[in-house]
């Protein structure tokens, strides 16, 4: 077996650079851990009840407004959420975010857009326009209004955003 | 570094001779209590980086300093950790410190020519318990409040100028959100700064002079013709 050979000096500071490096990673690592923190995490919004599945009509889209509170870091935040809801039959609901999708104007429902041929939403900001399912008819808007979750429980419409 | 990447960087910044000056100097016969400066500075290092960190979640307002406070130790992943260190390495500061200055009052090695290298370590010291005033009340828990409360009533109780003095730290008549805000202020702004330049002069002065040889220890030479 052949045994290398190393001058002490140069043995004790290889060492020692090898420690220096072992404590930088000891407290770089958490460091970078600690920075990255939560920020990466996906919250998962709650389910808000917006009223009773009754009180949605079958032939146009309800606007209804909820308050959800949202924890940010230490904070609690209450926002403000509108959503149309329009359902065909009274049992499947389709929930859409008011929010316009080019640049967060309030978009409004009406009976007979001309380029829609029929119902849908207009964005009095930059004249974007929706039909009724939130698709895109026209305008600036780059994609159909957001959808948010919804689902039945003893008789009441709750709604997510996804 | 004895590559040419090595040799290009030092005709350029003579990092060779700084780097042969500061660590690979001759020195005299040490001991244990030699490295007690270096511990030191590594519970500074180890203060700096832990508190650079805190101040990512940190909010110095009367509202929110608490909860950002629960927020790291709960929540940050390692954030007791990081709080931890920082924390634990404040109190062994204050002990490294001092018996570092015990190490050389024993060793005599605040003797000419090194009086400044004392009186600066002295200013440290004593920047070390300023650290140490506004950093407790950061947290603003009863504790930080009682803890630093009493520490303003005996600031209050120096003649002739101990009113001002107490309105002067409090940032008015009592602890408020104010103080908290000049203690931030003072922990992570004013301190730091003053403590760089004087560590930066300590150490200047360390190397500028050299480790001072043991009291009870003969010149070198004369110690080894002796022995053999
Ligand atoms: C933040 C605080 C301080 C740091 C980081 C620090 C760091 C150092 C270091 C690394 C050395 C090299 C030699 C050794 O480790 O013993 C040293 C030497 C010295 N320190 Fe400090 N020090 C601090 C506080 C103090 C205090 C409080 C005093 C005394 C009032 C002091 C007085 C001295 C003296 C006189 C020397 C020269 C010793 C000799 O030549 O043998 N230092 N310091
Ligand atoms: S914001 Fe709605 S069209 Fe521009």
């Amino acid at each position: 077996m052949v045994i290398p050979r190393m001058p002490r000096r140069e043995f004790l500071a290889r060492m020692v650079g090898a420690a220096t490096g072992a404590i930088a990673a000891l407290l770089g690592i958490p460091a970078a851990v600690f920075v990255i923190g939560p920020s990466q995490q996906r919250t998962s919004s709650d389910w808000v009840p917006v009223g009773p599945i009754e009180e949605f009509p079958l032939d146009m889209p309800k606007l209804v407004n909820a308050t959800v509170s949202k924890q940010r870091g230490w904070v609690v935040e209450e926002q403000e959420l509108s959503v149309f809801v329009s359902t065909a039959d009274g049992s499947d609901f389709v929930a859409m975010s008011d929010k316009c999708t080019h640049l967060a104007c309030r978009v409004r429902y009406v009976e007979e857009i001309e380029e829609a041929d029929g119902p849908g939403f207009f964005c009095p900001c930059h004249n974007g326009i929706f039909d009724a399912d939130g698709g895109i008819v026209g305008g600036p808007i780059p994609r159909p209004l957001d959808r948010l979750d919804t689902k039945v429980e003893e008789g009441q419409l709750f709604v997510r955003e996804l | 570094m004895g590559t040419r990447l090595g040799d290009w960087v030092d005709q350029r910044s003579g990092w060779r001779q700084s780097w042969t000056r500061t660590f690979l100097a001759k020195i005299p016969r040490l001991s244990w209590g030699h490295t007690l400066g270096a511990a030191t500075l590594m519970a500074v290092v180890i203060l700096v980086v832990t508190g650079i960190l805190l101040t990512v979640y940190y909010v110095s307002s009367p509202s929110d300093a608490h909860q950002s406070v629960q927020y790291v130790t709960n929540v940050v992943p390692l954030g007791w950790l990081i709080r931890g260190l920082h924390h634990w390495a404040a109190s062994a500061l204050v002990v490294l410190a001092i018996a570092h200055l015990i190490r050389v009052i024993m060793h005599g090695a605040y003797k000419y020519p090194r009086e400044f290298t004392w009186f600066s370590g002295i200013a440290l010291l004593l920047l070390v318990f300023a650290f140490g005033l506004t950093g407790s009340l950061l947290p603003w828990d009863q504790r930080a409040y009682w803890a630093t409360q009493v520490r303003i009533e005996v600031f209050a109780t120096v003649p002739f100028v101990g009113d001002w003095l107490a309105r002067f730290l409090q940032g008015g008549e009592e602890i408020s959100g104010l103080t908290l805000s000049r203690f931030y202020a003072a922990h992570v702004w004013l301190l730091p700064l003053l403590l760089f330049g004087l560590v930066w002069m300590h150490l200047r002065l360390v190397t500028r002079h050299g480790i001072s040889s043991a009291p009870d220890e003969e010149p070198r030479v004369r110690r080894r013709a002796w022995r053999r």
